[in-house]
């Protein structure tokens, strides 16, 4: 006789510890990635990368880009290169500022090297405007090379040579460079963002590079060879939100390689409100959700031509594609058990959050060390990027005992069990109460009190769940179809020269 | 002006390459704080 009861008891529990198995994905995905770095001493471009210095023709965008396109175009002139070997086009997206003026001005100071490219009817998007370049600059043979840059960033004298050194080896079709945020006046938020960039791109790019799989080129520092510029169409994308990532996989789709160099520097104006991050980033990551779908015969399918179909990959990009879903069913995976049986509810939350602990402590250690500098003036924003309250999350799974009872006695206090239950319950959902806390703390942003008290909110809450209910944000946005605008991150000209 | 040359340029790639190899011990030493802290849940919290 089989008791219906223990089978529908055994299902749910294990049902309910899978959902739970779901939050450990991306925690693993990063530690693997994290891993992958050092591999990335032996396993790297530099053995086919030779002294090459082509024609490059850089198109910069320009829309009312007036306070700063001056000061980029003498950094592009002023970049250690042979003369006569590099030519700056600015794509002037129909500016009503004083963006044309500024560029005709630095033609004359710099005649032959430096092109006003006007369209009259602007307003398309970035990959429109750069397409009017393109057409340009593929008219002639001169150009061997083509950089794709961001009116504002700023690139160090030897980074253009330290890429172009890769196109040398033929199987190479595009370079991508580090950028760095380069604002003069940090605040909590832009510094939250130059650590985010050590770990997604100093960090997670070498890991791509040793798997052979990058996942998006830098839309602000792209460097394509002629061959693979005019085998991917000569020209972007413009139906997605991501054409960056577009470019980045047709290059590799059509079996050429995609190389990150992480001694080539661009220094950035990262955003320095939560509005305008979510804005950019929601962008970023509706283009992602675009992706997805558009690429959906590539995902763990291995293939001989190129990499992006590989296991390890295809997890990388899932786990932060899917990073919301994950959390969420983790959550409910550990209230469910907790409700059915809360010793084992404690045994999985413990094993998964300590498994969180590890890899946290692991990747802000190694990230610190990978660009010093940010390590130094970001140090809080790298310990707190989970958040305060994700950080005494850990501490409760990986000292057990430490927050319900050690500390409490120091005080002479002790949990009630209705206290303790309460604490268990918040702990257990905090993954996904953090993404709901994120979306508030953008709504407070844009507040008098939200000044002061946003900072303090995101340091308790932590940043990644900020790019997480983005993510999640970009899901609804794609679900009900709303317009794909092309929303330009202001601008104020902070970055250090 | 830098000097562009093959030799300069040769050199740079090779202090770059080389500079890679500082991955590992910085890895390693992350992975010993990761270590550390196992051991002190070990000795204190069980």
């Amino acid at each position: 006789m089989i008791e219906w009861d223990g089978v529908l008891y055994g299902v749910m529990v294990t049902v309910l510890a899978v959902f739970v198995a779901f939050g450990a994905i991306p925690v693993l995905a990063m530690a693997y990635q994290f891993l992958l770095i050092p591999v990335h001493a032996v396993r790297n471009h530099y053995g086919r990368a030779a002294p090459y210095l082509p024609n490059v023709a850089i198109i910069v965008p320009a829309w009312n880009e007036g306070a700063v396109i001056g000061v980029s175009i003498d950094r592009l002139m002023a970049l250690e290169y042979p003369e006569g070997a590099l030519r700056v086009y600015v794509v002037d997206d129909a500016s009503t500022d004083d963006t044309p003026q500024v560029v005709q001005a630095k033609a004359r100071e710099y005649p032959g090297a430096v092109f006003h490219l006007r369209r009259e009817v602007g307003g398309e998007g970035k990959a429109h405007t750069l397409n009017h370049g393109i057409r340009h600059v593929l008219q002639d043979d001169w150009m061997h090379a083509l950089l794709i840059m961001d009116a504002d960033v700023i690139y160090l004298p030897d980074s253009l040579r330290r890429m172009t050194r890769h196109l040398a080896d033929e199987k190479v079709g595009a370079v991508t460079a580090y950028i760095r945020e380069g604002s003069r006046d940090k605040n909590y938020l832009s510094r939250f963002v130059a650590f985010e960039y050590v770990l997604s791109q100093i960090g997670s790019r070498r890991a791509q590079n040793v798997l052979g799989a990058l996942a998006c080129l830098a839309g602000g520092a792209q460097l394509h060879s002629r061959t693979n510029l005019e085998d991917i169409g000569g020209r972007i994308d413009t139906s997605s939100l991501a054409e960056d990532t577009v470019t980045t996989f047709e290059t590799q789709l059509r079996g050429r390689r995609v190389v990150f160099e992480p001694y080539a520097v661009v220094l950035a104006e990262e955003p320095h409100a939560i509005g305008a991050l979510w804005k950019q980033r929601l962008r970023w990551a509706r283009g992602n959700v675009q992706l997805t779908a558009r690429y959906r015969k590539v995902w763990f399918r291995p293939s001989r031509e190129h990499r992006l179909g590989s296991i390890s990959f295809g997890l990388f990009w899932f786990s932060v594609f899917l990073l919301p879903c994950l959390m969420i069913a983790s959550s409910i995976g550990l209230i469910g058990l907790f409700l059915l049986d809360s010793q084992l509810a404690l045994t999985v939350f413990r094993a998964l959050w300590i498994v969180a602990a590890c890899t946290y402590v692991y990747t802000m250690l190694l990230a610190a060390q990978l660009d010093p500098a940010t390590g130094r003036s970001s140090w809080r924003e790298a310990i707190l990027f989970p958040g305060a309250i994700s950080i005494v999350v850990m501490i409760t799974a990986f000292f057990p005992g430490l927050i319900e009872e050690r500390i409490p006695a120091l005080f002479g206090l002790q949990f009630t069990d209705e206290a303790l239950v309460a604490w268990t319950l918040f702990v257990y959902s905090w993954v996904s109460l953090s993404m709901l806390a994120a979306w508030g703390a953008k709504h407070l942003d844009s507040t008098r009190p939200g000044r002061w008290l946003c900072p303090l909110l995101v340091y308790l809450i932590g940043y990644g769940p900020i790019l997480c209910a983005i993510t999640f944000d970009s899901y609804v946005k794609e679900a009900r179809g709303a317009a794909m605008v092309w929303d330009k991150t202001e601008k104020t000209g902070r970055v250090l020269g | 002006m830098t000097d562009l040359g093959e030799r300069t340029l040769r050199r740079e790639i090779e202090e770059n390459r080389r500079s890679e190899r500082r991955l590992i011990p910085q890895a390693l030493l992350a992975i010993v704080v990761v270590v550390a802290l196992v051991v002190v849940r070990q000795v204190f919290f069980l």
